[in-house]
């Protein structure tokens, strides 16, 4: 009896391995997640990233009944998570929340161990970090053409404050600065808190960034535009760059889940249907709001495509600037 | 600015917001989950708000916040706490307690230390907060003022206002300070991103990390000489038994107008970005041993020494607040991960917090209050309590504070490498014990260094290459006067002979 249970109980377990192997995309994609998942946070907790994994991961939780746990590996801005992600197991089980920095910026100006293209694949948009440029309300000019000519007419005069070398910000400046034809001086501070009370208090007269919000609504910085060709809710009448006269690609950050490049297709397409779930979600897309970004929803091809453009124009404004890691 | 009704009413305000039971009921636990976790070796402020910091996700903002502070304050006292008993600074702003609280601990006095501790900064917690209260919008006003050029003139005022904190040999002094400089320069220059000393580490790049430093110099290297004491002599290390938990009369009449000092001066440099912290607990040690009658005791126990700086680190920790009150900018690692939790909570920091939002304002300031006296509450019965500590032997303790050290350090940046580096300082700490050499004046540069050269730098960036920056601005060219002055009587005859007894042991 024994025998005969356990000879079916095979036979059945043939069968489905058969039909599994005949059917792989099923399976994987059914079965995932079959084991609790670890998401790798590349800064420290309290930050924009962890808030955001804690924001999807809470979801996945709640709609797969796997646990999502959180490990952080902070340092380098970024790229001691990313040299240390690509070591691990691609089995999509470890999910990295990540930006486009990961993809264009950190491995053209640092020395990096992994191949943003390789290596590493984003599988959703979780949002865009509004790129708000902002002046010191002495600065005369309230849109992008005036500041423009101000720069032009006053050379040396104005500088912008970011939160270090080689960041978004500095390359919001430098693309400013060449095509805009005009001369501003990039002054480097610890961290964007610093940078922005220099800003306010005029010691720098620009700055680019999400931060600048509050500041703007409380007159205590001037807002001028937002990068790129999409307006923000939050601020409705601050027109765009492309509006502005500035037209095609302008710096931008956004934030994306990145999973390894070599794994399974179907399990990144799992991953991906997984998370653009959560995050269609009208309650989540208020949380994300609430962040200060602007909820974005692309599919896989989407978002490779937008880290592959991002790769190629902050590839040449890196180059351009001489900020490449030799 | 505001008028006195309106301070009145966001007092009351705050206090009808901070008295709520639920409030009340979160200060106290935080204050008490700070403390016991800040107390273990090498947890500071920031590991600890960083791995409690999901808890307040779920309660309202206010109450989320005023945890969070809670858990600040608690952190920083459980911090001076290891610093006096164990000599195991878990934060930059108790490196200089350990210098005499320990010396006290030492002579037997460790409960009179805790008690010094608690009240001083209790004191200038509570002045701290009024300060705030009062001057919030004209503060925040000179906190503008207040450019590059300024701050590197006013660490540079620190620095050689420091140079009298050296003990013993002013050649060993200086030798410290040159290390400290060059530990200091380790990692990514901000301006050319140039790799400095990182020898292809990528855990380098953002230079040394400070915990692992600290707690190497202090509390390892502090272990490997007791343990060789021990080995050699086969005398157990015991600490001396605690007489009394309540200063003495002496005590009292030295700590006293330690405390008053300290709390002035942390109440200023305490808005300093970054540094503020330390910068006052050194400074108003440094004033301390220059008021002193007797300046020789300091650095061996001395009760002015613990008052001090104490006093000063809780001044400076409430007005550190300040720019993240009026401005919306957090100025500390802590700071950061309260904007982070006011984030995910749907608040946007920003200038307009205090009109927009009053009750998150000044229910904030009425919980600072709140929550100091709560840590008096909770840490004059728990002296008893830690001193305790010290009645296990030595033996059992000292692997129990390595390991729970490493853990702390280990949770800061979740990294390996900054356990090897604790280790590596504790080998050289034991080594500058042989040379009889201090690590404060190592610590301080360390911290100054790279600031005073990102500031001079960037003066000089946004000066476009001129100097004349430091005397075209009126608050620099005033610190710069002054600071030929202190140089002046640094140099003249009669403050020879009086830095000759500062310096003598």
């Amino acid at each position: 009896m024994i025998y005969a249970l356990s000879r079916r109980s095979f036979m059945i377990g043939a069968a489905g391995a058969a039909i599994a192997a005949a059917t792989p995309f099923r399976s994987f994609a059914e079965d995932y997640p079959a084991k609790d998942i670890t998401y790798l946070i590349p800064y420290n907790p309290g930050g924009m990233s962890d808030n955001i994994s804690r924001i999807l991961g809470e979801q996945i939780t709640k709609i797969t009944g796997k646990s999502v746990i959180n490990e952080y590996k902070p340092g380098a801005g970024g790229a001691i998570a990313a040299n240390y992600y690509v070591g691990l197991e691609p089995d999509g089980y470890t999910l990295m929340q990540a930006t486009n920095s990961f993809y264009a910026i950190i491995p053209a100006v640092t020395k990096v161990e992994y191949d943003p293209v390789n290596d590493i694949v984003p599988v959703v948009l979780v949002g865009d970090a509004p790129m708000v440029i902002a002046v010191h309300p002495s600065v005369p000019a309230n849109n992008l053409q005036e500041l423009i000519a101000y720069a032009k007419e006053n050379p040396g005069v104005l500088s912008y404050g970011t939160s270090g070398r080689g960041t978004v910000a500095h390359l919001c400046g430098e693309w400013l600065s060449r095509r805009g034809g005009i001369e501003i001086l990039h002054v480097p501070y610890n961290g964007t808190p610093e940078a922005m009370q220099a800003c306010i208090s005029n010691e720098v007269q620009i700055m680019f960034g999400p931060e600048s919000a509050p500041q703007i609504e409380a007159g205590t910085l001037k807002g001028i535009a937002i990068m790129g060709d999409r307006r923000w809710e939050e601020m409705p009448d601050l027109p765009t760059t492309v509006e502005s006269g500035v037209p095609g690609w302008a710096p931008r950050s956004w934030h994306t889940v990145s999973v390894h490049a070599k794994a399974p297709d179907e399990i990144k397409q799992a991953i991906g249907k997984l998370l653009n779930g959560i995050l269609q979600q009208p309650e989540i897309t208020k949380r994300i709001s609430g962040l200060g970004l602007i909820p974005g929803n692309q599919d896989l091809a989407a978002v490779r495509k937008r880290a592959d453009e991002d790769a190629a124009e902050f590839g040449k404004l890196i180059d351009e600037a001489g900020l490449r890691a030799k | 600015m505001l008028d006195h009704t309106t301070i009145l009413d966001g007092i009351a305000l705050g206090l009808s917001v901070a008295v709520h039971p639920t409030n009340l009921l979160f200060a106290f636990l935080g204050c008490l989950i700070g403390t016991l976790v800040g107390v273990l070796p090498g947890l500071g402020p920031t590991a600890t708000i960083a791995i409690l910091l999901p808890i307040t996700y779920t309660l309202s903002p206010v109450t989320g916040l005023i945890t969070l502070a809670g858990i600040y304050y608690g952190a920083q006292y459980g911090g001076s706490t290891t610093s006096i008993l164990l000599r195991l600074p878990g934060e930059a702003s108790s490196v200089i307690t350990a210098l005499d609280g320990y010396g006290m601990t030492r002579k037997g006095r460790g409960g009179a230390a805790l008690t010094i501790a608690a009240v001083g900064s209790f004191f200038a917690g509570t002045v701290g907060t009024l300060f705030i209260a009062v001057f919030a919008p004209v503060l925040s006003v000179v906190v503008l003022k207040f450019g590059a050029p300024e701050y590197f003139m006013l660490m540079v005022i620190g620095l050689v206002a420091s140079v009298i904190l050296a003990q013993g040999s002013v050649l060993r002094a200086l030798a410290m300070i040159m290390i400290g400089l060059l530990l200091g320069m380790v990692g990514t220059d901000m301006n050319s991103g140039q790799y400095r000393y990182t020898f292809g580490s990528y855990e380098l790049l953002q230079g040394i990390p400070f915990l692992p430093l600290v707690v190497g110099l202090f509390g390892i290297a502090d272990i490997l000489v007791a343990v060789e004491r021990y080995v050699r002599d086969e005398t157990v290390p015991t600490i001396s038994r605690i007489s009394s938990l309540w200063p003495n009369s002496e005590e009292v009449r030295k700590a006293v107008p330690a405390s008053l000092r300290g709390t002035v001066i942390g109440l200023f440099l305490g808005l300093l970005p970054g540094g503020g912290a330390l910068m006052s607990s050194f400074v108003a040690y440094s004033v301390e041993k220059r008021f002193s009658k007797t300046p020789e005791g300091f650095g061996d126990g001395d009760p002015a020494g613990v008052a001090a700086p104490e006093s000063a680190n809780n001044a400076g920790s409430q007005t550190a607040f300040l720019p993240l009150l009026t401005l919306g900018l957090p100025s500390n690692a802590v700071m950061a991960l309260m904007t982070g939790a006011m984030l995910i909570q749907g608040i946007v920091p920003g200038p307009q917090i205090m009109t927009k939002q009053p009750d998150l304002f000044w229910g904030l300031i009425a919980s600072m209050w709140i929550g100091n006296l709560m840590l008096l509450v909770i840490n004059l019965p728990l002296v008893g309590l830690w001193v305790q500590l010290l009645k296990i032997r030595y033996r059992m303790l000292f692997p129990v504070i390595i390991v729970v050290s490493l853990i702390g350090i280990y949770g800061v940046n979740f990294s390996t490498f900054d356990i090897f580096l604790t280790a590596l300082f504790g080998l050289f700490g034991y080594l500058m014990h042989k040379w009889r050499c201090e690590p404060a004046p190592l610590i301080l540069a360390f911290v100054l260094g790279p600031m005073m050269e990102q500031y001079f730098r960037r003066a000089l960036l946004i000066g476009r290459g001129d100097l004349g920056i430091f005397i075209d601005r009126p608050i620099s060219l005033a610190m710069l006067v002054i600071l030929i002055g202190l140089f002046i009587s640094l140099a003249a005859p009669h403050f020879r002979s009086f830095r000759r007894e500062a310096f003598s042991e």
